[in-house]
Order: C-alpha cells, then structure tokens, then sequence
C-alpha cells in the first residue's frame, strides 16, 4: 500500500484541525448564545420575545449562518482555511477560556410583571442587599414588564431582599443572587401575601374618660407601651388621647391596611367588640364618635401568628410614670388583619 | 323690811343692773359685721384628681368657690358675708356652703356630680332639697383642662342652681335662716328699741324684714326658760356705743306665759319686755333672720 504524499497527509490534517475546531467552535457559540440569552438578552431587548422553540431555531439558523459563511466551494475553503489553522484552534481555545470565565461569573436579576395576578395595576419594586439599594427602584406596570440587568465578574454571591413597597401586603422575597446564575422574579407572583395582625386598642369607657380629648393640652399624659413578654422591640405611644389606636406593623402598612378595610367595616368590627364586651349602650353612644375619628398608629415591630404581645397602659404625671393596667394578648392564626381589642383601667383606685 | 321698801331696792337693783349690762355691752364694742359664710369646693373624684396637677385643682376649687360666693347673695342673702375660704381666711365664720364635685358611675360611665352641702357652726345642714345632679349628660368632656371644668360648673350647674328660686327657697329655710346674725340682743336703758348689734348698712335689711330671736332669759328666781320674739330692724343706731348698729322694734314676744304681738307705745308689756331681756335676764341668745327684705334707697329710709 503505497503512502500518503504530505500534501495527502497535510491535507487531512488540516481536515481533522478543521473539524476539531468547526465543533469547538459551534459549542463556544451555542455556549456563548446560550449565555447571551441567559444573562443579556433582556437587558439588551427588554423584552422576552424568545423562548423556548422559537429559541432554539434560531440558535440553529444563527449557527447554520455561520458554518455556512461562504457557502459553496469557496467558503468551505475559507472555512477550512481559517478554522483548519494551528492559530485558529488557540482563538477558539482562548474564546472557550474566556465564556467559561464569563460563564461562571455572570449573574443577573430580572423581575417580570404579571399582569394577572395580584390584582394591582402598579407595582413598585425595592431590590436591597444588606439594606442598601442594590436596584433603582423599580416601577412595573403593562407598560413597564421587565427590569434588570445582568453582573459581570462576580465571584461572590449577594443575598438580596426584593420588597414590593406599593401596593403594601406582600412580604418581602429574600433571594441569594450566585455567580453564574439568572434570577428571575416574577412580580408579583413570587412575592407571598403578608398575614397583618394589627391590633386596634380601643379604650374602654372608664380609660375613656380619663383621656384628654383631641384638642386638651393636658398636664397628665396617657403612654400605651408594647412590647414581648420579654420586655424586648419595646416601643411606646406616648400621648393617647380619646382615640383607637393601631399596632403591630410598620405605620404606612396600618394606613394601608386602614384604606383597604371595606366602607362600614371599621365601625362595624368596633360596634361588635363594645358589643361582646358588654359595653354600656349609653357609654357606646358617647364614646364612638371620637373612638371612629382621629386614630393614632403606633409603628412596631411586625405582629406575627403566634406572639404574645404585652400592652400596657401608664400615667405619667409631674411626679412619676405608673402602669395603671397590663394585658398580654395572644395572636391567633385566624385573627382578622385588624383585631379590635378593648383597653380597660379599673374604674376606681387606678392612680 | 317693808314691801315698798323691798320693791324700790328691787327697781333700784334691776336699774343697776341695767345700767352694768348695758356699761358691759359699751365694753364688748360697736356693731359688728353680718355673719360669714365660707364658701368652698372640694373635689372628690379619681377623673379630676388623677389627671389634674394639684395646682389645677386647686385654681378650680378657688374659682368656683370665688364665683359661688359671688352668685350666692343676690337675691334674698344679702343679710350675710360671703367669702370663698382663700379670701380673708383670718375672719371667723360661722357657715359654710360646700360646693362638692364627686364621681359616681352611671350606666357604664364614670360621671362628675355636683352636690351641695351647708354646714353652720359646724354641723351639717339638710340640703336635701337641692338633689346632686350630674355636671354633665355624659363623660366629662374633658378632665385634664381646669379653664374647660370651672366654665362647665359655672354655666352647667352653678349659673343654673343658684339663680334658680325653688333653689334659693330651699337655701333660705334650710340653711341661711339657721345662721345667726347675732348672739345677742342689746336693751338700754329707758328706750323701747331692741339692739342687734350687727352692722346696719351691711345687713341691707329693711323694715320689712323679720328676725327671729330665741333665746333664754331668768328675769327673776324662777328657772331660766327659753322664748323668742320677732324684730323689725328700723334704724341705724348714729350715735353711741353701739353706734351703726340695729336698733328693732318687737314685732312679737313669747316667754312663759307672756305672747304679745306688736307691742309699742305705753304698752306695759314693754317694760316687762325689757326686763325680760335686761343683761342680767338673758343667759343667751340667737338672733336669725326670718324674713329678708332687702332695704334699697337711703340708708335711713325708715327713721
């Protein structure tokens, strides 16, 4: 069998390098296609327009593009020159080093709109990691339903807490953003319902009369403290005056929730409490019209299924603060999101 | 000794003693003022102590008292002083007319009542017929402003209370006659007039006025006795130890068996009258108004 020339040898070589790094070369860039569509493509687009098959025929064609580049006796011979070259093997080697890199360094967040669910029509996003704003914030709406962006050269992970501020009842959504990976949320389908337990401390007739009215500029003053039996996230309203007040979140969420009440259910929930607690008809005639206007909100830490909540109730004079009543209240799953309670001090010998 | 000769010295004696009583009365001095009344407030409630400052509470009780000594003469208590405890607290006084708020729970709500208490010489007069009544209808609109608390008692009750004439009637026969304006009543010596000695102009008593005298007399070796008369204040006294006092006319006199109504002129009872009432008669006396009518125009109006 007679040997092959060295053109017949140098001829196949070239083949075999040129077939070794047509494959390289096609998975370098269904890789890099890959990681474009990962990380880029809707940063770039801002719109998701491919997915899934649409996907993956247009890799096919983008990559056929590229095979195919001089199609016909000259561009396979173009091909073969230049991808058939010691040289081209190291680019394709380098550009496989350097998408790796990429690759394992790149992460991105991406927050959807879903129109469907949740029932807003706005949607306000804030994006924090370790309470300092990773993202702007973020406005979603039909007009407005992707955002984010990818992070090149990350080698460290970042925990981050996406809250939906407007409208308020979600809670906040804690994910951890690796590197090399996309995160994507959508909003506000990802974000769980918040379960309020707000407290409305309502006074009972004899704490009602010993409050000042709205307009008083009283030398005696009334304080409603909470705090965990414990005596721990204690806080204190320092001035109640013949009023309800409202405990157990953040303050903007008791307002929120306040406007969400249905028309008549406040006044409704709070005729049934001074109805149960057998509150005297004369003492609910006088006293609802200013338990109805002018509420205080006390922000606190957020009241949860579960906590047994101290309310106390204190005078303070010129000579010295005394609790005048304390109750611990235990909040139960099926409580509503704003439970009236009734805020009582003994009728006499409470100084 | 002879009966003509005891009956002189019996004269003589009484004559003396007369003039020894009324020598002994020069000494005691001039008219005095009408009768005190203090008037005060106190406060007896949880609402109010707890949430006023003790200086609050103290304003409210001062004004009020303040205001009801004020509202309190006019009409019909003219005859007497009125003076809220901090006004003048060196006087004596024989009265007080107690302002009382209090706290009771109504129907569910703790409630500020008002309730008027007299008290003369100490001991407690029945105000039965002035009911405690609540301040307000409902809770006290506000326990932690003293200006808000003194303008409601003083337009919610006391305005109201005291201008009203069942009221005032029940003050006049439950407590301001019971206060007397004197305890004593002064004879001199060959005059028909009876002295009260309490200031004329203050008393602001005409002539129509009645008062009444109790009192108890021993004119003689029998067992001292009580009795009473009525007076007419008719004039000032302007001359005198007992200069600006009242000099009365008897309108009646009871003693013993004694009754005389309207005795005057050569009446012989007068003289009885005045030995009856001769300081070495009278263990005691009380002289109350009865009757008032409030003297208006000059001062001597009734000569």
């Amino acid at each position: 069998m007679a040997e092959p020339s060295p053109d017949e040898t140098l001829k196949k070589h070239l083949t075999l390098r040129y077939r070794i790094n047509a494959v390289l070369f096609a998975v370098l860039m269904v890789a890099l296609t890959f990681w474009f569509q990962k990380h880029l493509q809707v940063y770039l687009t801002q719109i998701a327009l491919i997915g899934g098959t649409m996907t993956l025929w247009a890799l096919w064609e983008l990559l056929q593009s590229w095979l195919k580049w001089g199609w016909g006796e000259d561009g396979e011979d173009t091909a073969k020159t230049l991808l058939g070259s010691a040289r081209s093997t190291e680019y394709v080697v380098l550009g496989g080093v350097v998408l790796a890199f990429l690759w394992l360094t790149t992460s991105s967040l991406y927050l959807n709109y879903e129109s469907s669910a949740g029932g807003g029509t706005e949607y306000r996003v804030e994006v924090k990691s370790g309470g300092v704003q990773f993202l702007p914030p973020l406005v979603f709406s039909s007009s407005q339903e992707v955002a984010g962006k990818p992070y090149f050269l990350r080698l460290r992970s970042r925990e981050l807490e996406l809250r939906i501020v407007e409208p308020r009842g979600f809670l906040a959504l804690n994910k951890t953003l690796e590197p090399g990976a996309r995160l994507n949320i959508k909003v506000p389908g990802d974000f769980q319902p918040k379960k309020f337990h707000v407290l409305r401390l309502v006074p009972g007739p004899n704490l009602f009369s010993n409050l000042p009215q709205y307009d008083d500029y009283p030398t005696v003053f009334y304080e409603v403290k909470i705090s965990r039996p414990s005596g721990a996230d204690a806080k204190t309203f320092r001035d109640l005056r013949r009023q309800s007040l409202y405990v157990g979140a953040a303050s903007d969420d008791i307002r929120w929730l306040r406007q969400e009440q249905l028309q008549g259910e406040s006044l409704q929930d709070l005729l049934q409490l001074l109805h149960d607690e057998k509150v005297p008809s004369a003492a609910i005639t006088q006293n609802l019209p200013s338990l109805e206007t002018n509420p205080a909100v006390l922000s606190t830490f957020e009241f949860v299924t579960g906590d047994r909540i101290v309310v106390e109730v204190i005078r303070k004079k010129s000579d010295g603060r005394k609790t005048i009543a304390s109750e611990t209240l235990d909040l139960r799953d099926g409580d509503p999101s704003i439970r009236p309670v009734l805020l009582e001090i003994p009728e006499e010998g409470a100084q | 000794m002879n009966e003509g000769k005891r009956f002189r010295i019996r004269l003589l004696a009484a004559w003396l003693a007369m003039c020894a009583g009324t020598a002994a009365e020069s000494a005691f001095g001039q008219a005095t003022l009408p009768p005190l009344v203090r008037t005060t407030v106190q406060i007896d409630s949880h609402l109010l102590g707890d949430n006023l400052d003790a200086s609050d509470l103290e304003r409210v009780k001062q004004e009020l008292a303040e205001y009801a000594a004020k509202k309190l003469p006019k009409p019909g208590f003219e005859f007497m002083r009125w003076k809220s405890l901090q006004t003048q607290p060196d006087l004596p006084s024989v009265a007080e007319f107690r302002i009382l708020i209090k706290q009771k729970s109504s129907g569910g709500i703790p409630r500020l009542l008002l309730e008027y208490q007299a008290f003369v010489e100490g001991k407690p007069a029945d105000l039965s017929g002035l009911p405690v009544q609540p301040i307000y209808d409902g809770p006290a609109p506000s326990v932690h402003s003293a200006d808000r608390l003194i303008e409601d008692v003083k337009s919610l009750r006391l305005d109201k209370d005291l201008a009203n004439d069942a009221n005032r009637a029940e003050l006049a026969t439950a407590f301001a006659k019971h206060i007397p304006l004197s305890k004593r009543v002064i004879v001199e010596q060959g005059k028909p007039d009876i002295i009260v000695p309490v200031d004329f102009d203050s008393l602001q008593a005409s002539d129509q006025s009645h008062l009444y005298v109790e009192f108890t007399a021993q004119p003689d070796q029998k067992p001292a006795e009580s009795g009473s008369m009525r007076l007419r204040p008719v004039t000032k006294i302007v001359t005198g130890a007992f200069q600006g006092a009242v000099n009365c006319r008897v309108y009646s006199f009871d003693f013993r068996n004694m009754s005389v109504a309207q005795p005057g002129g050569d009446d012989p009872s007068v003289t009885s009258i005045l030995a009856i009432l001769a300081p070495t008669s009278m263990k005691s006396a009380q002289v109350f108004m009865e009757e008032f009518k409030v003297r208006s125009g000059s001062l001597f109006q009734n000569p």
